[in-house]
């Protein structure tokens, strides 16, 4: 059936290619006017997976206890301490600039110079609070040495705002998540700490998610440029090894139709697009270059080799590669599809754009290419007197070396012992962050050395809540949950990730210190409930309505424990989780529940708690898409296990890779590694299906000549795509974020695998293991075998 | 029948890939390696206020949450003692006989002695204010006092205690013998009393408003220091006492004699020195620490500092305990 629609729709489009191709190009046209509207940008929230206990708790509590889009300023002096009257001016300055930033919380940029730290002191009318640096800076000596006793003297200050030794002091400001916009965040962040007028004397380290996002976008324009570089550079390498203008043109012109399309309708449907997912817009290219490849490259053997005019060969091009086409573009897109089912936004969209953007390839290439084919007049001209064609063909020859010759019954136990041994490195594969800093920048990266200076002097910069939930108001009161706290915030400090923590309980302790004189030996809990409720009372006095928001609402019914945190890895965050949960099972607390976890690593940690079974899922999913779509189209399950090796070697390639490189698996890999098996499986099935075709148009035929034949035409145009777009990703390496970098050379690795492994691996695999599903219920006769020995002797 | 086998497996076998993938997604979760997170020895948020040492060389400092922390010549010989109470401990003492008491909120004691598990004791203290504030081993017998006029005298097994108490709504600070055998104690909002029979009874003298702290006699000069910064010197056994100008305004919370000087230190980390008790001078060793300092003791190394970190104070060096332990003690 998949055959007679193939000729019927060959035969349809190259009869009406020119209003074919019109169709094409004004509706092309059309979605590129859309595109004047897209939105490039990253949005937090789109990596926020929905339906999971931590993200339920982040939500209900983000706007007081801490929300994911912090920013912490480092201002460091270049000598002596930061108590001097310029510097204390500069912290100034910034804290006033940065109120003006925009969808900053103004009443969360906190720093020495807001209203929100204060010194609290004992007078003969309660408590004193006092902001330490708010509304001026201290004019006269004595009064920075009064605010030198004052920081020092403030627990809630000391060590957390300000470095112990003095040296530095840290700004925070927080934003209000709907107004986040990472572009405009970062660039007026920086212009503030540009403007400095104490440059000489302080040195300005930034570090938050804007921030992060913020360098993302920085390096927009240098991710598009290195995004055209690799286009050209396989544009070229095309050029070079096909020698023609249609094998450099036809490929770039499909792949440009079909990223027309595809951004287009993902416009059309409201989609912002993520710049660290360009990645993966670049891979659905490689596969649409790759159509492209296989049909000029058939074409090219039709009119070279078989003599057939450019009119009938773009028409039995696009019969008869319709089929493996059909089967690769179903494939991928399903592959894609499945990915959809991951409960995180961003995933979701990239899915959803992903299998539209691998569909419209079936009109970009599989119908586009041959009909622009047909036009070709001059088919064996050559473009250019270099032929570098005899390096394919000794790889290619190679090959079928490898088939002909005794070599093809090691390839099976060899490719399983080296799986085997990849298996066992894949093991070691990260779920989450693998490395320190940030896995988006380079570790050399002003982001990331700004991160690691402030880790090693300030308790972290990376913050997770946990929630207390009373079932009566004044419950947070209670002597023995504020102890619960205490005790929860010494265990959890054991961690040595962990720098360090803050609740409701710190600042009673501190509040009843202060009443007694400031004395040390009186900083602890209140004996009651009611005594507790007072300390806070006096602490309120003079203080701003939302000055305990942080820690506790207004009935101290619900509060936190807010946790600091040195890094974000997977490791840390899952021993954090593992670590509270066993705290909170050990030490239960009447009348109150405690729930895990908000805050940035709260959000991280829950994207981590599902990634492994998601990508599991999705790989699971994709296999069976593959399954299915060789199920219909070969009518045999059998067929399924073929082309699932491949697709299972890249994947267990690239993970070992990810593995040894200390690439964690995280929500950014998991739509390459989906895609990466739309890679692995079409391959194969150029391969695979070329030696069914073959048998198919001559029973009679020797199977070695089917694979022969295979390998040199479909061989040919794997090889092709696979080491021309491997060149083109490599310049991600170029890239100034890592994640790029690292991405593309997984994407090339991929390419690289899975052209190999359906060149050297498939062949040897579908003689030795002769599958009815290619060579039906044709009986293996002793002269047939016995030919087939002959020959592989021959090569000997 | 071989060959109908493999082509059975052949046909089952993607099932079974895609039905082994999806268990595994169903079910395999990331793993933790659990960390067993023992009790440190230290950890950041103990916090000190006294520190003693005991025949067999060995300082204990007591702290908050029911904590001392025994500390041997070298870190092998270090352990954290966690009392069965959990208060925090405001004073240690040792006797000579090697038994080490430590007394805290509510009146809670706890002894040890030698190699023998802590036992405590709760002593008859006010149910509003019982914090038991200092332990002094003096002539033989181990003197609490603290909050609510609280004094206490114990003999070196501290199993029974003896009530001196003062009567009144007053914390008492510190306590300590002059050369004369007398009894000096200072207390808050500048009342520091005075015994002549060995604590029968007191007589108090007004040094101004400020909570006076410690107090320590070298031979017939006297030396107190209290909130504010203030220091008080007496040059005839305490009989009059003379405020010194002081260079600083932080709470000061303990001053001793050690190597031919005065040594006070406090709030801030604050750190006062004088030769005479008359001319006070800062004193910045290098890396001293900038939190609060409740207790210093002399040894034959330098003085031992009990606060927000302990460590020793030798010449102008500072070590933090244990982080910066070399060798040993």
């Amino acid at each position: 059936m998949i055959s007679t629609f193939a000729r019927s729709l060959s035969e349809f489009c190259i009869r009406h290619r020119v209003w074919v191709s019109i169709l094409i190009f004004v509706s092309t046209l059309l979605m590129a006017l859309t595109l004047l509207k897209i939105d490039v940008r990253t949005v937090f929230s789109d990596m926020v997976p929905s339906n999971h206990e931590y993200v339920d708790v982040h939500e209900s509590y983000k706007d007081t206890f801490g929300g994911t889009n912090k920013v912490s300023i480092l201002v460091q002096a270049r000598e002596g301490d930061i108590l001097t009257g310029p510097i204390l001016e500069e912290v100034h300055r910034i804290t006033r600039e940065l109120a003006k930033v925009r969808g900053v919380n103004p009443f969360q940029v906190v720093s020495l110079a807001s209203r929100k730290l204060k010194s609290v002191s004992a007078s003969s009318m309660g408590i004193e609070s006092v902001p330490l640096m708010w509304p001026d800076v201290p004019q006269t000596q004595a009064g920075i040495e009064s605010l030198r006793e004052a920081i020092i003297n403030n627990p809630l200050v000391y060590g957390i705002y300000v470095e112990p030794d003095l040296s530095s002091t840290l700004i925070q400001m927080d934003f209000y998540d709907h107004l986040v916009d990472y572009s405009r965040i970062f660039p007026q962040v920086q212009a503030i700490l540009d403007a400095s007028p104490i440059a000489d004397m302080v040195t300005h380290h930034v570090v938050g998610e804007p921030v992060l996002y913020g360098w993302v976008d920085f390096y927009l324009d240098e991710t598009v440029m290195i995004a055209l570089l690799s286009l050209g550079a396989m544009l070229f390498a095309l050029f070079l090894l096909n020698r023609t203008w249609r094998g450099t043109l036809l490929p770039l012109l499909s792949g440009v139709v079909s990223t027309i399309w595809a951004l287009g309708i993902g416009v059309l449907l409201g989609f912002n697009f993520d710049p660290l997912v360009i990645v993966v817009a670049f891979i659905i290219t490689a596969r649409c270059f790759s159509h492209a490849v296989q049909l000029i490259t058939r074409f090219d053997d039709l009119c070279d080799g078989e003599g057939v005019q450019p009119r009938k060969a773009a028409e039995q091009t696009m019969k008869e590669l319709f089929r493996p086409g059909l089967l690769g573009l179903v494939s991928d897109a399903g592959a894609i599809l499945c990915v959809v089912l991951t409960p995180i936004p961003l995933l979701q969209k990239v899915s959803i754009i992903g299998a539209i953007w691998v569909m419209t390839i079936g009109f970009s290439a599989m119908i586009l290419t041959p009909v622009m084919l047909s036009w070709v007049k001059a088919p064996l001209r050559n473009a250019h007197p270099l032929n570098l064609r005899f390096l394919l063909t000794a790889v290619l020859s190679l090959a079928v070396k490898v088939v002909e010759t005794r070599a093809r019954f090691v390839v099976l136990p060899v490719t399983l012992v080296l799986v085997s041994g990849l298996v066992f490195k894949a093991t070691d594969l990260t779920i989450g962050d693998a490395t320190t800093g940030s896995p988006i920048l380079w570790e050399d990266s002003d982001f990331n050395r700004d991160s690691a200076l402030i880790n090693a002097n300030y308790p972290g910069t990376e913050q997770m809540f946990i929630v207390l939930e009373g079932e009566e108001q004044d419950a947070l009161k209670r002597p023995d949950v504020l102890a619960w706290m205490q005790g929860f915030q010494r265990r959890m400090e054991r961690l040595p990730q962990v720098g360090g923590s803050v609740s409701l309980a710190d600042i009673v302790v501190d509040v009843r210190r202060n009443l007694y004189e400031g004395n040390p030996r009186y900083g602890e809990l209140g004996a009651t409930q009611i005594e507790n409720g007072e300390l806070i009372s006096f602490y309120m006095q003079g203080a701003a309505p939302d000055d305990l928001a942080q820690f506790a609402d207004p009935l101290f019914q619900n509060g936190s424990v807010i946790l600091f945190f040195r890094d974000r890895q997977g490791e840390t965050l899952r021993q954090a989780t593992y670590q509270i949960g066993r705290y909170i099972d050990e030490n239960p607390l009447e009348g109150v529940s405690v729930r895990l976890a908000g805050g940035s690593l709260g959000i991280i940690a829950a994207v981590n708690e599902i990634l492994l079974s998601d990508q599991i899922e999705a790989i699971a999913l994709a296999l069976l898409v593959v399954i299915l779509c060789c199920l219909g189209v070969y009518r045999s399950s059998a067929s399924g296990i073929f082309f699932i090796v491949p697709v299972l070697i890249s994947n267990v390639v690239t993970f070992a890779f990810m593995a040894w490189q200390g690439i964690g698996m995280s929500i950014s890999t998991l739509p390459v590694v989906a895609l990466g098996i739309g890679l692995g499986v079409d391959y194969a099935f150029y391969i695979v299906d070329s030696v069914k075709e073959y048998l198919e148009k001559d029973p009679e035929a020797d199977p070695m000549d089917a694979i022969r034949q295979s390998l040199f035409s479909a061989g040919r145009g794997v090889l092709l795509t696979s080491v021309t777009l491997a060149a083109g990703v490599l310049l991600w390496s170029l890239s100034s974020l890592r994640f790029q970098a690292e991405m593309g050379t997984l994407i090339g690795l991929w390419l690289l695998v899975s052209a190999f492994t359906s060149l050297f691996v498939m062949p040897s695999l579908v003689r030795v293991l002769k599958p009815k599903f290619i060579f039906g219920d044709r009986p293996q006769t002793a002269e047939s075998d016995h030919r087939t020995e002959r020959l592989a002797q021959s090569t000997h | 029948m071989v060959a109908k086998v493999m082509r059975v497996a052949a046909q089952l076998a993607p099932w079974a890939i895609v039905g082994g993938l999806a268990y595994a997604a169903a079910f395999i979760r990331p793993s933790v390696e659990p960390l067993p997170l023992p009790q440190p020895l230290n950890e950041p948020r103990d916090l000190f206020y006294d520190v003693s040492v005991s025949d067999s060389g060995h300082y204990w400092f007591a702290g908050n949450n029911g904590l001392v922390l025994e500390a041997g010549k070298t870190l092998e010989n270090w352990r954290r003692h966690e009392m069965p109470e959990v208060v925090n401990l405001q004073g240690i003492a040792s006797a000579d006989n090697g038994t080490v008491v430590a007394v805290g909120n509510a009146g809670w004691t706890f002894r040890k002695h030698r190699d023998e598990e802590w036992k405590s004791l709760q002593l008859p203290v006010s149910e509003i204010a019982g914090k038991l504030i200092k332990l002094a081993w003096i002539d033989g017998h181990f003197w609490a006092i603290g909050e609510m006029g609280a004094i206490f005298r114990s003999d070196h097994r501290a199993e029974e205690w003896e009530k001196l108490s003062i009567e009144g709504d007053v914390a008492l600070n510190d306590i300590t013998r002059a050369i004369s055998g007398d009894l000096w104690i200072t207390a808050e909002f500048g009342t520091l009393y005075h015994s002549r029979d060995g604590g029968r009874s007191w007589d108090s003298v007004e040094l101004g408003q400020e909570s006076l702290r410690s107090v320590e006699f070298y031979g017939d000069q006297g030396i107190i220091v209290g909130n504010g910064g203030v220091i008080f010197q007496s040059l005839d056994s305490g009989a009059t006492w003379q405020p010194v100008s002081s260079p600083t305004n932080e709470h000061l919370y303990d001053v001793i004699r050690d190597d031919g000087r005065w040594l006070a230190t406090g709030n801030g980390g604050v750190l006062l020195g004088s030769e005479d008790g008359a001319l006070w001078e800062l004193i910045q060793p290098h890396n001293f620490a900038n939190g609060y300092h409740a207790r210093l003791l002399p040894s034959g190394d330098g003085v031992v500092v009990a606060g927000q970190t302990i460590g020793l104070l030798s010449g102008g060096d500072w070590q933090v305990w244990p982080d910066d332990m070399v060798g040993d003690i």
